[in-house]
């Protein structure tokens, strides 16, 4: 199914970026009408803050700025959600913000290689991918 | 002021597609294939700039977070932990 909205982790922003990870990379190419990017802050700020000079963090808020489909939101996610999100499996309360984020702003798929995710969270508000499987489906139109 | 206008050939197959999703969507033809390229437009912006900060990070000399996808998981759950307890933590 197309016309969904995901959240990526820094991790695989990363790799895609600069780690010449083949899926990473691939996935960061899909973002237009049919897959809208949607992240916290956090994410983008763990992000520049491993970029090293500012035209790099210029260039990156850029694909924001000129995009009508990759958001990054401010606002703080409920504390209620965090919690929750600890009590699911996320113990580290910053891995519980990013899971609470991603229920909160109704996303679909968090795409992330952290195994905090992938393996000890449980939750139905979502479905956490790592990036190849995500393109598996993807291509497979059975996400 | 109408818009000036040119007349286009499309394969009947084409044109069929065009005509249902201008129906479902009831709204011109013109209209659909105007949304398309607005959808194609944004798209290639966001591949040219993703582009751009892809060759600016190489130029940089890349990113060193590490050599493995867990290395790189490892690095970026130290910078979140870092960044959530300078500037989140206190919410929480």
């Amino acid at each position: 199914m197309r016309n969904m909205r995901i959240c990526i982790d820094s991790c695989v922003f990363i790799q895609g970026l600069g780690q010449g990870d083949p899926n990473a990379l691939r996935l960061l190419t899909l973002f237009g009408s049919d897959l809208a990017l949607v992240i916290p802050r956090l994410v983008a700020q763990e992000v520049t803050r491993n970029l090293v000079t500012a035209e790099q963090v210029h260039l990156f808020y850029r694909l924001f700025h000129e995009s009508t489909y990759a958001f990054i939101i401010d606002e703080p996610v409920p504390v209620k959600l965090v919690a929750k999100y600890v009590d699911l499996g996320l113990r580290q309360k910053a891995d519980a913000f990013i899971g609470a984020f991603t229920e909160w702003v109704e996303l679909r798929y968090l795409i992330s290689d952290n195994r905090h995710f992938l393996r000890e969270l449980n939750t139905n508000a979502f479905t956490v991918l790592d990036a190849d499987l995500f393109l598996e489906r993807w291509d497979k139109d059975s996400l | 002021m109408s818009a000036t206008t040119i007349p286009v050939q499309l394969p009947a197959e084409v044109y069929t597609k065009l005509t249902q999703l201008a129906a479902e969507e009831q709204v011109d033809p013109a209209e659909v294939v105007s949304r398309l390229i607005d959808a194609a437009t944004q798209h290639r912006v966001w591949l040219r700039n993703l582009s751009a900060l892809r060759e600016q990070i190489q130029r940089d000399g890349g990113i060193h977070v590490g050599d493995s996808r867990e290395e790189v998981v490892e690095r970026m759950r130290q910078t979140r932990q870092e960044i959530f307890d300078a500037e989140y933590a206190h919410l929480y």
